[in-house]
């Protein structure tokens, strides 16, 4: 018997060893191979998986995926420039409600497929067949029908004139266009698509659902051709893990500020053996006040709130430099937006004064202030899970308590917030703009709309119908003199009556090893501009 | 045993009849409904009536009791419906990510096994030895431990800086080893404890004492006597725990960035994704129930007082 069990154990003893040394010699040719094609392929996470990427919905279609797949009629340049995309010429009738686009010759989709005309209006009248999730957007809600001109002519006529229509063109989703051969049967593509086949610079070659993604260069894309030939997106829903992965070499890039903390991407700088880099001004982290309900709705005490606050304290410590102190709702770079409406200095002196003036006083053994027996109490609601909006609350906390008003921080799951802040129930909470080409029309519109938290942020104040229906008037406007007036008067009236207090302008941040090249931003904050990266030769 | 077998049987179903009435209703009990939670996600301004319009197309605005029907009736045909945000097949979508935790689950169960059944039982017979106080110690600590901060020790050490297993991700047996044995250290003290206590106790018993009597060797009474006694206790509490490996995997799941069903469910959670959710405890509570029944029926099988109480009544 026991002869029998060594027998066993040095022929298992034996294998093994073949077994091991078989492996090393696999584990050696594979890196090599790794190393071959590693020239040619970035590697980068994503904390979420790139859903089916379907250009004509929303989540769990990531837009980053979505963008790299397919194309816009027309494309939002720098400074808010309306740029020649799939459309390289396009007129607009005198009264601002017609479209005429001419076509790009030559495009083709990744299946071979021709862009034309009526592949153009099929994609568009697909998004209006499913208007109930599409019609927030006033792009499609006022598109009254498609008509083919010619082989490479369509025209849209909108019910009434709006301004931004081309700008919500430019928008990730839902309007590009996804080749005939993508259509499932039936032609709806509300629930899902046949192929994610576009004519973007990039295209899906293999996908492992909640794994990795594979996206190969277009060699037939018709705009400048991107220099790295493949990308593969790995799904890595942590931070740590993240880091993780890019240390062993597992990735190549972590793209955006979703991805790392603040914190984080200052551990990584420190470091020295990575290259990192922020962008410019994509949005605007911004505090949005109640003005509808007590105590808030007293234009004195969102001023006070606005004098006794440090930006300069937030944006050292607690977003460590990342981002730059916000002094205005937009950041002058966007459109209509470079408009002098002046700023609240810190100053805890004069939020003390107003407070007193207003009738909101210190009484003996009380810490708040009260008036009428009511103590000077605020509510913020946030997402648990939004950390950094939790530290910058807690300082804000302190520092409104030094002049005598008491913040009561609550933190919610993330849709229980969200239906509380629709229905009103807040005296601030964080209400960030939505970056470009969404800023400033489509953050302004909502403040007008029913059951919309801007709606709480203005409708209170004095100047609540005038504001209204300068909004109202600004995005029929034809004339572009009367828009800038319009603008210039409705963000004099945010400024003026306190409505918002702006913290910082948000930035996107990366974090790449040397071998990649060309690292740089779009002033997109939902695209990842993987076609203007290179990889060092 | 027939009549045993016939009796779990019709417990089960009532069980899960239970739990298809928890899944149902208890999820509506949260707030915030799918539609709503969907304009919440993409952080779209919708209006009232385009979200009303919704529900009027989802079926959500009919009363609760028709609703309930309606899903039940497809679940016999064994169809979980789809899923409200990504449009897929919830059964398939469910089944294939289950496999993924189950292999976690069940891989950690080996480990938990052989780690508690050999440490358990060697210090049981060798009891305050050096060994037998070594583990204890160790075993508290880790015990002690968070789990995900015990993953993040592991990948640290054996992937990055040893590179001997993959960091992350799912494909290969390798990549099974690391989560697999995070779940095991943290379940594993608890069995090492079990078996050791109690075999201690089986020590004291007149049955050992007559087959030490009987002349047996000691190993044959460890194995015979000694050890199949803490088995039924064993079984049980093992297959309790199996439902708890299936939750404690999520956790494992999001470190090693496992598409296992975890990570599935709490992003439906999220976005109130009720067909999924439905499928998922339906799914769960099924899985829970029969790894029970199959326990019993070891446990019957092991101990004859167990099945032979039934058939005196």
């Amino acid at each position: 018997m026991k002869k029998l069990a060594l027998l066993v154990l040095s022929f298992t003893l034996m294998l093994l060893v073949a077994a091991c040394s078989n492996e090393q010699k696999s584990n050696q040719k594979t890196s090599k191979q790794e190393e071959a094609s590693a020239n040619d392929t970035l590697t980068l996470s994503w904390p979420l998986d790139i859903g089916a990427v379907n250009p004509h919905l929303y989540a769990p279609n990531e837009m980053f995926a979505q963008a790299l797949l397919y194309d816009p009629l027309v494309s939002y340049g720098d400074n808010g420039e309306i740029q020649p995309a799939l459309a390289t010429d396009w007129e607009i009738s005198e009264d601002g409600k017609s479209y005429t686009f001419t076509l790009r010759e030559g495009v083709v989709y990744s299946d071979g497929s021709s862009l034309t005309a009526e592949n153009v209006k099929r994609n568009i009248e697909a998004v209006l067949q499913n208007m109930e999730r599409h019609s927030w957007l006033e792009a499609v809600s006022m598109i009254d029908k498609v008509e083919v001109i010619d082989e490479l002519k369509v025209k849209i006529d909108l019910k009434e004139s709006y301004y931004p229509f081309l700008q919500e063109l430019t928008l990730i989703r839902p309007l590009r266009m996804l080749a005939d051969s993508g259509f499932p049967e039936g032609g709806s593509t509300a629930e899902e698509i046949e192929a994610p086949i576009g004519s973007g610079p990039w295209i899906l070659t293999d996908y492992v659902k909640g794994s990795h993604a594979e996206f190969t260069r277009n060699d037939n894309y018709w705009g400048e051709k991107p220099k790295i030939k493949k990308v593969i997106i790995k799904v890595i829903p942590d931070s740590q893990a993240r880091i993780m992965a890019l240390e062993k070499g597992d990735i190549d890039l972590i793209f955006g500020s979703g991805q790392l903390a603040p914190v984080e991407y200052q551990t990584l700088q420190q470091k020295g053996t990575y290259q990192t880099l922020i962008s410019g001004p994509l949005s605007t982290r911004v505090l949005a006040i109640n003005s509808t309900i007590a105590p808030t709705n007293e234009k004195e005490v969102r001023l006070a709130l606005q004098y006794a606050m440090d930006r300069k304290t937030i944006v050292e410590h607690i977003l460590n430099g990342l981002e730059e102190e916000a002094q205005s709702l937009f950041s002058p770079g966007f459109p209509y937006s470079d408009i002098k409406v002046g700023q609240y200095e810190n100053n805890f002196e004069e939020a003390k004064k107003i407070l007193d003036q207003a009738g909101w006083k210190m009484v003996e053994g009380q810490p708040f202030r009260m008036k009428n027996n009511q103590v000077l109490q605020v509510t913020i609601p946030y997402r648990s899970t939004e950390l950094v909006h939790k530290e910058i609350l807690e300082y804000l906390q302190s520092a409104w308590r030094e002049i005598g008003i008491d913040v009561q921080l609550k933190a919610e799951e993330s849709q229980i917030y969200t239906q509380k802040v629709r229905a009103g129930e807040f005296n601030l909470t964080f209400n960030d703009t939505w970056g470009v080409p969404y800023d400033p029309h489509m953050f302004i519109r909502t403040m007008i709309g029913e059951n919309q938290l801007g709606l709480y942020v203005q409708s209170g104040t004095a100047i609540s119908s005038e504001f209204t229906a300068n909004v109202n008037k600004v995005i029929r406007s034809t004339d572009e003199n009367e828009r800038r007036a319009l603008y210039e008067g409705i963000l004099q009236g945010i400024h003026d009556e306190a409505m918002f207090i702006p913290i910082s302008y948000r930035t996107n941040y990366l974090v790449a090893n040397n071998g990649v090249k060309r690292l740089q931003f779009t002033p997109h904050q939902y695209e990842v501009p993987l076609s203007l990266f290179e990889l060092e030769e | 045993m027939q009549r045993f077998l016939v009796r779990r049987i019709l417990s089960m179903i009532l069980a899960l009849w239970g739990v298809s009435l928890v899944a149902f209703f208890l999820i509506r009990v949260i707030p915030v409904d799918p539609v709503e939670a969907y304009f919440a996600i993409n952080q779209i301004p919708a209006s009232k009536e385009s979200m009303d319009a919704i529900r009027e197309k989802q079926g959500f605005n009919q009363p609760l009791l028709s609703q309930y029907a309606n899903w039940m009736w497809h679940v016999f045909q064994l169809d979980f419906g789809k899923s409200f945000v990504s449009k897929l097949d919830v059964g398939k979508e469910l089944i294939s990510r289950f496999w993924i935790t189950f292999g976690i689950a069940s891989t950690a169960l080996l480990f938990v096994v052989i780690l508690s059944v050999t440490i358990g039982v060697l210090s049981a017979v060798k009891q305050n030895s050096l060994f037998d106080r070594l583990t204890r110690t160790s075993i508290f600590t880790i015990a002690s431990m968070p789990s995900f901060w015990l993953a993040f020790i592991l990948i640290y050490i054996v992937a990055l800086k040893w590179g001997l297993l993959p960091l992350m991700g799912w494909g290969t047996w390798q990549h099974l080893i690391l989560p697999s044995l995070t779940l095991a250290l943290g379940i594993s003290p608890y069995y090492i404890r079990l078996i050791r206590t109690s075999m201690i106790e089986q020590m004291q018993q007149p049955y050992v004492l007559y087959a030490r009597a009987r002349g047996l060797k000691e190993n044959v009474i460890v194995r015979h006597h000694l050890f199949r006694g803490t088995l039924p206790p064993l079984l049980t509490s093992l297959a309790m725990t199996c439902g708890g490996l299936l939750g404690g995997a999520v956790i494992v799941e999001i470190v090693f960035t496992i598409p296992g069903i975890g990570r599935y469910i709490l992003d439906s959670m999220g976005a109130r994704d009720y067909v999924v959710l439905q499928g998922f405890i339906l799914l769960i509570g099924f899985f829970y129930i029969a790894i029970n029944f199959v326990a019993d029926i070891m446990c019957a099988m092991i101990d004859p007082r167990i099945r032979l109480k039934g058939e005196g009544k």
